[in-house]
């Protein structure tokens, strides 16, 4: 072997991948000058080797969720859209409408190329859904909802207040759709779910929502949710381990493609029964409560 | 992949979960860039669902995966210019820690180095060096012969030495001119 044939070998030495027919060991016996070089690019291919990659977050993000989702076979067409529910029955109402005209500013909506047509009605859940309410309850809420939206969480006390005074007549569905612009959203939809898997997914989703200040820009946010999950006293074992549960992904793929399906394209988006309350409605319990008693007038 | 194409989904998240550490150190060390990585990782596993029908009987997994990670890091790339340029031509100042990667210090110069080779060096050494791929199967990669990726593999090693180098003597440059500086100041 010539000196200026080394180089067809040297890599792959220094890989453990020389082939048994390579002369170079024989020729670095003879030659200090290459073994030189063997030693000098030696100490750069381990160098390499101590590089350090910073620690990945393995949980699918929403674009990912949703593409997966649209895969499903599992997902039912929806066939017709409805018109949407008006709540402004009475024009006071139009002036509370203007002054909570800034808040709404702030809803968030996905990209603007998405799909934007009026909501249709939302497939049944294939999936065990999360209801919060009276199971025999005549009317259900169902919300569309992101974690690391702003709305979404001053709609979370108003809810629940909501859910005060009608209980044992409204319960509320909760299904994730976390916004691919919301960098912490789909880890945060995993933590309620984890949360979810040792019973307490409602406290999770509502300190998720009280605390979205606190881990909303966070570059770690998995140590935010693990030192909720730690107030909640869950295992923290388990919570860990759930957090990146291939199944609960799924569970947030299928109320994605449920929520395309039914063409959302904001957070928060609800349904009264199935049908689309108009987008802008704001956070005040009593709109909703206005919305609810014409529902439960239908049920009778 | 097969079990996923045929709608049984669920053993994607098996895929990702086994894959997405491999693909994010990939994007790492293509990038220097944590957050970018993680999106062209999951930007792979968006391509396999929606290609899943380029995935033969005959495919192996593993290439195929390269192959959707190429195209991503090349689609990444043209659209942001983020590879670092040497802009002093001085001569390398070789030092005593020069052949050892003993501090940080160091081994951000390293990795600095390497993000400085040109992307077809710095992405053939990475899959050498990190990819634990066989010669053969980079060559089925890259679609050339397996000679041609042991001399490249070899021209890149020698010229992220060369840079490393030239960055280490240049680092000791601005070393003397801070202590200089502080010495004024003092």
């Amino acid at each position: 072997m010539r000196c200026e044939d080394v180089e067809n070998d040297i890599t792959q030495y220094l890989a453990g991948q020389l082939p048994a027919e390579s002369m170079l060991l024989e020729h670095l016996a003879e030659c200090g000058r290459c073994r030189q070089q063997v030693e000098e690019l030696r100490s750069t291919w381990d160098g390499l080797d101590r590089l350090a990659v910073p620690k990945s977050s393995p949980v699918m993000n929403a674009d990912l969720l949703a593409a997966l989702a649209a895969i499903e076979d599992k997902i039912p067409e929806i066939p017709e859209r409805r018109r949407p529910m008006l709540y402004f029955a009475k024009p006071a109402l139009i002036t509370f409408l203007a002054l909570s005209a800034a808040f709404f500013v702030g809803r968030s909506f996905v990209e603007s190329s998405r799909e934007t047509s009026p909501a249709g009605t939302p497939a049944v859940n294939a999936g065990q859904g999360h209801y919060r309410g009276a199971s025999g309850a005549p009317v259900t809420l169902l919300e569309y909802g992101d974690y690391q939206c702003p709305p979404c969480g001053s709609y979370n006390p108003v809810i629940n207040e909501v859910l005060k005074r009608y209980d044992g007549k409204v319960r509320l569905e909760f299904r994730h759709f976390p916004l691919s612009r919301h960098a912490n959203a789909a880890l945060a939809a995993m933590a309620a779910e984890a949360a979810g898997q040792q019973g307490r997914y409602w406290e999770m989703h509502d300190r998720l929502f009280d605390s979205l200040q606190q881990w909303s820009q966070s570059s770690n946010s998995e140590t935010d949710f693990l030192s909720l999950a730690a107030n909640l006293g869950l295992d923290q074992a388990q919570f860990v381990r759930d957090l990146h549960s291939p199944e609960l992904q799924q569970r947030i793929a299928a109320d994605i493609a449920t929520a395309k399906a039914a063409h959302v394209a904001a957070t928060p988006t609800f349904f009264l029964n199935g049908h689309h309350v108009e987008d802008n409605i704001p956070p005040n319990t009593d709109v909703f409560a206005k919305l609810i008693d014409a529902e439960l007038q239908n049920a009778k | 992949m097969q079990a996923v194409k045929q709608g049984e989904t669920e053993c994607f998240g098996v895929l990702f979960k086994r894959y997405h550490d491999r693909l994010f150190s990939f994007f790492y060390r293509m990038t220097g860039e944590g957050a970018a990585s993680e999106d062209l990782a999951q930007e792979v596993f968006v391509r396999m669902l929606k290609y899943r029908s380029s995935f033969s009987e005959k495919s192996q997994f593993r290439p195929w995966m390269y192959q959707i990670a190429r195209n991503v890091r090349s689609d990444h790339f043209r659209r942001r210019q983020t590879e670092l340029r040497l802009v002093e031509e001085k001569p390398a100042t070789p030092h005593s820690g020069a052949n050892r990667f003993e501090t940080e210090q160091q081994l951000d110069l390293l990795h600095r180095a390497l993000l400085a080779l040109s992307e077809d060096k710095r992405e053939i050494l990475v899959l050498a060096r990190f990819e634990e791929m066989k010669y053969e199967a980079i060559a089925a990669l890259l679609q050339v012969e397996t000679g041609t990726v042991k001399v490249r593999v070899h021209r890149a090693l020698r010229e992220l030495r060369a840079a490393f180098l030239k960055m280490s003597g240049e680092e000791i440059q601005c070393d003397v001119k801070t202590s200089k500086t502080i010495l004024r100041s003092t």
